[in-house]
């Protein structure tokens, strides 16, 4: 064993992690090499050194916390900055490709989950839509029930995310981030000032930009965060519109 | 433990909520602090991971390990903020003349002399600064496991990378950070220090 392999293993040795057998090939060489005994040594000191590092948080730290904690009203499952730029039936499509259960409601009301769907558009769509429109209170606005109606029955049909006439454009969908990281929305630049709509239940965010917002959003946090592209988002013109999902971890 | 503290915490039980953030704001607090190097800084971090962490509850999945959920968003916070401040790249070693420069971290010893106290604060600064120039990554992990006694699989988990690449990646910090001791160990021994061999712990 070279003294290069031999590093990996005093590492692997430090941290209990070295198979049997990669302990007894690095016993061997250590008792054949004084270099890596002294640098053994250099890394159990850097170690008790690293572990001497720690501190106590200071003492205001945690009064801090909860009070930003109770600042914050409790989980809020529904919260409107302002209405939807999505139709209601447009966001229950949306909620449908992400394979979660749920349908907006433009109300305070906590919503009544419906069963999750992994079936395609076509199967979920006709079930869907008519409870949508039933449940919805009389005092409802005009256009997401106008949505409704205006969805085709052919579910094959693209779904649109705004009150534009469909065109032949396919819709662009990005979700960024996963259950189990997120980037933190207040940070993101490009979306401040933003319609965003918080499906809070489902921890997703929803916004919609256009396609070059989202390709540059896409560029800066690709490195941290998984996403996915629906429809062809590389190619699209820079002033298609694009909904961003980004899904609270 | 902790699944039924964030079953409730998930429902809106703040109170809950809080023996959460009481068993785990010294360990974030302490990622935080190695992650962007000052206690301001780490305060704020370590505040924004408590605060997304509650906010988020609500979709956090049950079966998966809520301190790995913690740390990587804390982790993704810091990393964040690290390329918001541009902090990327290497800092510089230094070491403290005996002019007494600046000291981001105070490390007081009341039980030790006067002499004593010089020797473990340098010695301990020496290591800060060491994994301080250290690139994020390789902190980062480096921290995780020794700090805060992290599995390889759960650093793994944390990082979202393979357990392999977790192996090498700490062998790889360590290497660089033996190094960077090395540096500030011979500088410190330049006339201009003012502590003598005998006085020192054994560094590296």
């Amino acid at each position: 064993m070279t003294c290069e392999e031999a590093l990996v293993l005093l590492s692997g040795h430090l941290d209990g992690a070295n198979t049997p057998e990669e302990e007894a090939r690095l016993e061997d060489h250590l008792a054949r090499c004084p270099d890596c005994r002294r640098i053994l040594d250099a890394y159990t000191a850097m170690d008790q050194g690293i572990l001497e590092l720690s501190e106590e948080p200071p003492a205001q730290l945690h009064d801090r916390i909860m009070a930003a904690v109770a600042a914050e009203a409790k989980p809020r499952r529904r919260r409107r900055v302002r209405p939807a730029v999505m139709g209601l039936a447009a966001a229950a499509v949306l909620c449908l490709a992400l394979g979660l259960g749920y349908l907006p409601r433009q109300t305070e009301e906590p919503t009544q989950p419906v069963a999750r769907v992994n079936n395609t558009l076509a199967d979920a769509l006709p079930a869907q839509e008519e409870p949508a429109v039933q449940e919805a209170p009389p005092a409802q606005a005009e256009s997401p029930e106008a949505a409704t109606r205006e969805l085709p029955s052919n579910a094959a049909a693209p779904a649109t995310f705004s009150a534009e006439p469909e065109t032949a454009v396919e819709s662009l969908l990005v979700e960024l981030g996963d259950n189990a990281a997120s980037p933190a929305v207040e940070t993101i630049p490009q979306l401040e000032g933003q319609t965003v709509e918080v499906d809070g239940a489902c921890g997703v965010y929803h916004f919609t930009l256009d396609a070059a917002t989202v390709r540059q959003i896409i560029e800066d946090y690709s490195e941290l965060y998984g996403f996915r592209t629906h429809g062809d988002l590389e190619n699209a013109a820079d002033d298609t519109p694009c909904d961003l999902v980004i899904v609270c971890g | 433990m902790d699944t039924e503290l964030v079953r409730k915490a998930a429902a809106g039980d703040s109170d809950a909520f809080e023996q959460l953030v009481l068993s785990y704001e010294k360990p974030i607090y302490n990622l935080c602090l190695r992650m962007c190097g000052n206690a301001e800084d780490a305060m704020d971090l370590t505040q924004e991971t408590f605060l997304k962490a509650w906010r988020s509850l609500g979709s956090f999945r049950a079966d998966a390990a809520f301190s790995t959920w913690l740390y990587r968003l804390c982790s993704n916070l810091c990393i964040d903020y690290l390329r918001r401040e541009q902090k990327r790249k290497v800092l510089p070693l230094h070491v403290e003349d005996s002019d007494g420069d600046e000291r981001p971290l105070d490390v007081p010893d009341p039980a030790a002399g006067p002499e004593e106290r010089l020797s473990t604060q340098e010695d301990r600064q020496q290591v800060a600064d060491a994994l301080q120039s250290l690139e994020p990554e390789y902190r980062e992990a480096l921290t995780l496991r020794v700090l805060h006694d992290l599995s390889y699989a759960d650093i793994a988990a944390v990082l979202q990378v393979r357990e392999g690449t977790v192996k090498s990646r700490i062998a790889r910090a360590r290497e660089k950070m033996r190094e960077a001791m090395q540096k500030l160990g011979n500088k410190s021994t330049s006339p201009s220090s003012k502590l003598t061999r005998h006085e020192r712990r054994d560094a590296p």
